[in-house]
């Protein structure tokens, strides 16, 4: 209950305790991981989940990012951050810039049709990806890009802008008119409004459109497994490959360690600016 | 709005490429794949039509019938806990709590995670020789058994767990975000009043809170079709097919199984399940906000 | 039904923001607390509901019990807050009576209570909407009836005529004065708005900064205001003051400006006057005249001052001149010859109901 914030109760002990008890379940799969991690194969054998290690063991990491298995080559999973990166760059660039055009187009400027576009791209956003598994598969052979790191970026470009669009689109529409009309009274033209008046105005949704894509993008596994050029996958199929592939003995410490590495570029963005992710997540439902 | 020639041209030109995206990689897909679904594609698409063949085959398959069973059991379980935790959280962490961000950050961040990540993290703790199971045992429990991994008929529990646990941080900020946007002056009335804690988030507090409700279930449902990383990474649809879920069969059937017609019947018949769910939930919610 | 505050005192971390409060309401009163934003009044209040804990110092009794650590359910009292507060997914109906159903109230009882409350306020045919579907004062009547169904010791209302405009406020305020009448209930009423204190009390409580700064009837806080604050806070337009010193002429005390000779030995000094002081003359605007109609001549004194504005305000006009260094409002009647800006005029200053203050301690004198 709000107020009064009593100092001491028995109701406030069972709302920390619930919180803790929650806690404890959110926590405990990262600092299992974590923990495996560090353990040689042995002692993951002879301990159990809670366990710190009783001595540190570095060989899982180093061979997860070395020379884990990932099909046929042997490479860990360092070429396949790089491959990663090497399409979710571009891809967000892509994306958001014309996702922001595309808000911008929108709202500033109405004319037929906006709407219905607009709707169109909204049902695009929700229908899932399955349906368009076929097509794309036909579309990139077709391009001669199938299986190659070009067809991802431009797969996550073509998927990303419906989401950008939407994002930059609902935040344009609250900005002000007013400005845009004192604009235009003073002779600035279309790109000269968007990039000194309207883009200056948007840091945040900014931000929040390019944690989305980017954590979108890394995190993607279906068009990285379907669509991946052999040996440069982007990170989350290799990931999987690691782990999941049957042939040998399981080696825990180096699937926990390939796991968080993996884990860590979305974790690391989230802890830092996890205020525009929140946001990111919270507007994107608003317009619902 | 300011109407000028030249910038309503400019403006189209922008917006061509887009609409190039949603008249064919959008819409343009899937009414192919619908098409598909009416032929007898196997490998490579073909253009021999079948009528609804492709369809009375699809539920005449024992997988597909539990995959797309699975797909209830999976999307009300999953629904039903993120909305019950995340609902709850935001409560809690609505009581004025100290460690706020700290707690806040600590039930969202698996949400930064992706789901090929949370299935692995999850597929460890399950594992019966060296998850919690064993850990139960360590403690003294000898009884104690948690082998849903190896359960056909609680492998899709498994994914439940592992997707509550990814997915209820954001029902959570949002409910927290309702929770915070209401009138303060309605708490003061509610506590002189004297109107007991529960029935006020039950009568005042939780009614208001319906247009996030539905944000958040239309979210909770998207994530439900897309459920494909997720349950490659915990359980390869295993054991079996005990856990199998439409996004894998498509996939399998699409690419594994060389069968495109068929899985792409089995996309259509997703996709209209889902619409046939949202769209009068959809419809009602808005028109009461009229 | 009293209500009785006792040497209450409230800081938020380190900063006072209520020092020493001591207030005594009768049954049937109705108390306006009045002052300027960040005075403190709205936390009163607060404490009084019971929605701030009393931890500084001090207590408040209700019908002579003590109620300071008890929570407000159980003070016996209501509240109308600023915005109304009304819950936004129930009927108007359901607003009103939600409170009692939660405290177990016999249906056949509420529904008795109801049709009083909605007959006394005139609701009956808004029962079944939402609050979304009311206007402002509709809402406002169905907050009051959600407090009036309590059947409380004490009404607490928090500014509820803040968010209404002017036309309504004026039908509001005649509204509440008769509830008040009709039900003889008493009241305590926060406001910043010095019309409605007036217009609405029979006891003011002039606040601020945390400390009260006087406590009587319109009256008596109209024409003998304690300190200066209250003198300039109350009426409108704002009291002229008037900066001199107390001279001695021919067994006559006068307060001395420049050149000018203000009579003032009728005034009632608290204590004799000492001569020399330097004081303030607060006269209001009503008693500067244009002509000197039929003023005492021991109570008044005339002046030349140039005039530097002039407000037209329909009955009257609001003349603002400038006398030595300082500004002077005065309120004339409206009549064909009206002050012209720039032009040297002569007015007529009526000492009679004149305040003096200290000029160091403000404190009238």
């Amino acid at each position: 209950m709000r107020p009064p914030v009593t100092p001491f109760s028995w109701e406030r002990v069972a709302i920390y305790f619930c919180l803790s008890a929650f806690l404890l379940f959110f926590i405990s799969p990262l600092y299992v991981m974590l923990m495996t991690s560090f353990k040689s194969l042995d002692e993951i054998r002879e301990s159990n989940l809670l366990l710190p290690p009783q001595s540190w063991f570095f060989g899982g990491w180093t061979k997860a990012w070395d020379h884990a298995c990932v099909g046929l080559s042997c490479n860990g999973v360092k070429p396949h951050f790089m491959a990663t990166f090497a399409i979710t760059i571009p891809g967000l660039i892509l994306s958001v810039l014309v996702g922001a055009f595309n808000g911008y187009a929108l709202t500033q400027w109405k004319f037929r049709g906006s709407d219905l576009l607009l709707g169109g791209l909204l049902m695009g956003c929700f229908m899932p990806f399955q349906l368009y598994l076929i097509p794309i598969a036909i579309t990139l052979r077709e391009l001669g890009i199938f299986g190659t790191s070009f067809g991802l970026i431009l797969l996550h470009t073509v998927y990303g802008v419906p989401l950008t669009t939407l994002l930059f689109r609902n935040y344009f529409v609250t900005l002000p008119p007013e400005l845009m009309k004192a604009a235009v009274i003073d002779g600035a033209g279309f790109f000269r409004i968007f990039f000194y008046v309207i883009l200056p105005m948007s840091p945040s949704i900014i931000m929040v459109a390019v944690i989305l894509i980017f954590t979108g993008i890394y995190n993607d596994f279906i068009f990285a497994l379907t669509f991946g050029e052999v040996g440069k996958q982007p990170v989350m199929a290799a990931l999987n490959n690691i782990v999941n592939s049957t042939y040998g003995v399981k080696e825990h410490n180096v699937n926990m360690a390939a796991t968080l590495l993996t884990a860590m570029p979305t974790l690391f963005i989230y802890l830092v600016a996890g205020k525009f992710f929140i946001r990111g997540l919270t507007s994107g439902a608003v317009k619902g | 709005m300011i109407q000028s020639r030249s910038h309503v041209l400019t403006s189209q030109l922008i917006l061509v490429p887009t609409l190039i995206i949603v008249v064919y990689f959008l819409w343009g897909f899937t009414l192919y794949t619908g098409y598909l679904s009416f032929t007898d594609s196997k490998f490579l698409p073909s253009h021999n039509w079948v009528g609804f063949k492709q369809y009375e085959l699809l539920w005449s398959n024992h997988r597909w019938k539990i995959a797309y069973g699975n797909m209830f059991i999976f999307g009300g379980l999953y629904l039903f806990f993120c909305v019950l935790v995340g609902g709850l959280l935001a409560i809690l962490l609505d009581q004025h709590i100290r460690l706020e961000n700290f707690f806040r950050s600590s039930f969202l961040y698996p949400m930064s995670l992706s789901l090929v990540v949370t299935g692995l993290a999850w597929q460890w703790i399950l594992n019966p020789t060296l998850g919690f199971q064993k850990l139960a045992h360590d403690l003294g429990f000898h009884e104690f058994s948690l082998n849903w991994l190896g359960s056909s008929s609680y492998a899709i529990y498994a994914i439940v767990l592992a997707a509550v646990w990814h997915g209820s941080g954001l029902i959570m900020v949002l409910f927290l975000a309702g929770l915070r946007a209401i009138d303060e002056d309605i708490w003061k009335s509610i506590h002189v009043e004297g109107i007991p804690p529960w029935q006020a988030y039950l009568f005042i507090i939780l009614p208001q809170l319906r247009s996030i409700l539905l944000a958040a279930i239309l979210l909770l449902m998207f994530n439900v079709i897309r459920s494909f990383d997720i349950v490659v990474a915990l359980t390869s649809g295993g054991p079996g097919f005990a856990s199998d879920v439409p996004a894998k069969f498509i996939y399998d059937y699409f690419f594994a199984r060389s069968n495109i017609a068929r899985g792409a019947a089995a996309a259509v018949c997703t996709v209209m399940t889902v619409l046939v769910i949202i769209l009068p939930y959809l419809y009602y919610e808005l028109r009461k906000e009229k | 039904m009293s209500l009785t505050v006792k040497e209450l005192s409230k800081q938020f971390d380190t900063i006072p923001v209520l020092q020493n409060i001591n207030l005594e309401i009768r049954q049937g009163e109705f108390l306006v607390l009045l002052g300027p934003s960040g005075c403190g009044k709205s936390t009163l209040l607060n404490c009084v509901t019971g929605l701030e804990a009393i931890e500084d110092g001090g207590s408040i009794l209700i019908n002579g019990q003590e109620v300071t650590d008890k929570a407000p359910k159980d003070r016996n009292i209501a509240m109308v807050f600023q915005s109304y507060a009304l819950y936004p997914t129930m009927t108007v109906r359901k607003n009103i009576t939600f409170g009692l159903q939660c405290r177990k109230v016999p249906k056949a009882q509420i529904e008795q209570i109801l049709r009083k409350v909605v007959e006394l306020l005139q609701i009956s045919d808004l029962l079944d909407r939402k609050p979304a579907a009311l206007s402002g004062g509709q809402r406002q009547r169905v907050a009051i009836a959600r407090a009036l169904v309590h059947e409380p010791d004490v009404f607490l209302l928090d500014e509820p005529m803040s968010n209404l405009d002017a036309k309504l406020r004026v039908e509001m305020r005649v509204e509440l004065k008769n509830l008040h009448r009709r039900l003889n209930a008493t009241i305590v009423f926060v406001t910043h708005d010095q019309v409605e204190a007036m217009t609405l009390a029979t006891k003011i409580a002039v606040l601020n900064k945390g400390v009260l700064q006087q406590v009587g009837n319109p009256d008596e806080v109209y024409r003998t205001p304690t300190n200066r604050f209250v003198a300039e806070f109350i009426g409108s337009p704002s009291m002229n003051f008037i900066s001199g010193k107390l001279d001695l002429s021919d067994g006559k005390v006068f307060v001395q400006s420049g050149n000018t000779c203000f009579p003032v030995s009728h005034y009632p000094f608290r204590d004799p006057p000492i001569i020399g002081r330097p004081v303030y003359l607060g006269v209001r605007p009503e008693n500067v005249h244009a002509t000197p109609g039929d003023l005492d001549q021991d109570t008044s004194m005339d002046m030349d001052v140039r005039v530097t504005n002039v407000e037209n305000l329909g009955p009257d006009v609001s003349v603002l001149c400038k006398f030595q260094d300082s500004q002077l409002i005065g309120r004339f009647l409206n009549t064909s010859e009206k002050p012209v800006y720039g032009k040297q005029i002569r007015i007529w200053m009526d000492c009679a109901d004149c305040s003096i203050f200290c000029q160091f301690t403000e404190e009238r004198l």
